[in-house]
């Protein structure tokens, strides 16, 4: 009897409303991915090695970004998305051949920078709003990093990209093919990021998904404000204004 | 050295930091920087949002949205203040004037922050949009023309809206944290209901008092509009559903008698 008005006692009327803490699923998810290789790289920052460690073990890349060598790897990871944006283009504009064969690869690079770019501001606010620490640097380089591993990807699937851009003419059946690409690459992008601010600051980041569907969105209506990017070449210069829903249903339609 | 660490202080992450901003609201010294913070987060932000909202009509209206957006923020905080506490004493969190005053201007700090950083990306998207028509400056609503240009006018406005809503939403859902820190989880909970109810519906009327943002093609680009406190948001929106349900009932007759 005493036992139980003692416990009641300590019950606070507030208590009751307070619900027990959600498990961290994505933070385990996150913790399992990089925590085990969150090392050192103990190497030269040279792309190609960072490139390796990218794809093997990113965990050492994204210590090296916020605990050692981080303007080395955010340069040295820019660098890599150049030189597999501008692989990827030389790729793509071989449907065409001619000029698209340098303006391709001329738009990819120039398109992923600014990209990068414009979305910067947008996912440092949203890593602070998501109860993130870092500095507007080391959000950036976090960001490189992901965007490395997207081109990366992106150059792995060239090869299938050239097999069928020999086989066909068609510019729409190529569209297609590249937007599938880009979207299995991007996943993968995307997933390194997200599971990089989850493990750093140890919480779930879950407005951060709200900045993957913008940086989305973005890179959508850049390939539109760069077409074209698969078939003839018409120029350098910038096509008139399009949002890209309805360059998009203007393509599917044959117009 | 003195600019980088007022930079450093004013940066993003402290705008968000619960335990600093509770530390803030209990401690008056902490609390200056709190306001400072947040209100140079509203100028910065707001403005470049602003910017970014008025742009498609002309560079003008992007400069005279750019000052009205911050002012427009502010001023929700000031009509409202007194309302929330009165409002949050009733639903159980004991805050004084200056302390809900200081926490909803760091809810609007944390949606200017946001505004700022999302202004790249709408410009992007702003730049994009068909420019309007410089050839129906001076029509009517009703001209064809003119109907033509607002079909990317009412788009981008809606666009602009939800953007603007959606940032004071999460910047408000940020106080809930600070809110659970001061009171309990029930009383943050409504207290927090309350503050978006207010803020929301406060925010609108004053939205449009110091409308246009985006202005019209037909018009030229103007600072207030020249019908002032003549009528308010919400019999706007009345009329304007009272218009639709009346031409549709127009357009049913019609059929009918064809």
């Amino acid at each position: 009897m005493n036992t139980d008005s003692a416990s009641n006692a300590t019950v606070s009327p507030a208590s009751q409303w307070e619900r027990p803490p959600r498990k961290p699923v994505l933070v385990d998810e996150a913790n399992r991915m990089l925590a085990a290789d969150y090392t050192s790289m103990e190497a030269d920052l040279r792309p190609g090695r960072l490139a390796e460690i990218l794809v093997k073990s990113p965990a050492r890349a994204l210590f090296e970004v916020i605990n050692g060598r981080s303007a080395g790897v955010g340069l040295a990871a820019l660098v890599i998305a150049a030189v597999c944006m501008a692989a990827c283009g030389v790729v793509m504009g071989m449907l065409s051949g001619a000029h698209q064969l340098w303006a391709v690869p001329v738009k990819l690079v120039l398109g992923s920078l600014a990209s990068l770019v414009i979305c910067l501001p947008s996912l440092y606010i949203f890593v602070c709003l998501s109860g993130g620490t870092h500095s507007l640097a080391q959000v950036y380089r976090v960001a490189t990093l992901a965007v490395a591993l997207f081109s990366i990807i992106l150059l792995g699937f060239a090869p299938v990209v050239w097999v069928f851009s020999q086989a066909t003419s068609s510019a729409a059946f190529m569209g297609f093919l590249h937007f599938m690409f880009w979207g299995v690459a991007i996943g993968f992008g995307l997933r390194l990021l997200l599971a990089a601010f989850r493990y750093l600051n140890q919480c779930e980041m879950k407005t951060l998904r709200i900045w993957c569907v913008l940086y989305l969105l973005v890179q959508l209506q850049m390939c539109t404000t760069l077409r074209p990017l698969v078939g003839e070449y018409t120029g350098f210069g910038l096509q008139p204004k399009q949002f890209f829903l309805s360059h998009w249903t203007l393509a599917m339609a044959g117009r | 050295m003195t600019l980088h660490r007022t930079i450093r202080a004013l940066a993003p992450p402290r705008l968000f930091d619960v335990p600093a901003l509770a530390a803030g609201l209990a401690d008056p010294r902490q609390a200056r920087m709190l306001l400072v913070r947040a209100s140079a987060a509203i100028v910065l932000g707001g403005s470049a949002y602003g910017f970014a909202f008025g742009i498609w009509r002309a560079p003008l209206q992007g400069l005279y949205a750019g000052v009205k957006l911050p002012a427009v923020l502010f001023t929700v905080v000031a009509v409202s203040t007194v309302i929330n506490t009165i409002l949050a004493r009733l639903l159980g969190a004991r805050l004084t004037l200056a302390q809900t005053a200081a926490a909803m201007l760091t809810a609007m700090g944390g949606a200017g922050a946001l505004l700022g950083a999302l202004a790249p990306v709408v410009l992007f998207f702003v730049w994009h949009a068909p420019g309007p028509d410089p050839n129906v400056v001076g029509l009517p609503d009703s001209h064809p023309a003119t109907l033509r240009a607002m079909a990317v006018f009412w788009p981008l406005l809606l666009v602009h809206i939800a953007v603007i809503g959606a940032a004071g939403l999460l910047g408000n859902v940020k106080l809930y944290a600070l809110l659970k820190k001061l009171t309990n989880r029930r009383a943050a909970r409504r207290t927090l209901a309350a503050w978006i109810a207010v803020a929301g519906f406060a925010g609108c009327e004053i939205a449009w008092l110091y409308s246009p943002f985006l202005c019209k093609p037909n018009f030229p680009p103007h600072f207030l509009a020249r019908t002032y406190f003549e009528g308010n948001f919400y019999e706007h929106c009345f009329r304007g559903v009272r218009s639709v349900s009346s031409n549709a009932r127009e357009r049913a007759r019609y059929r009918m008698h064809r």
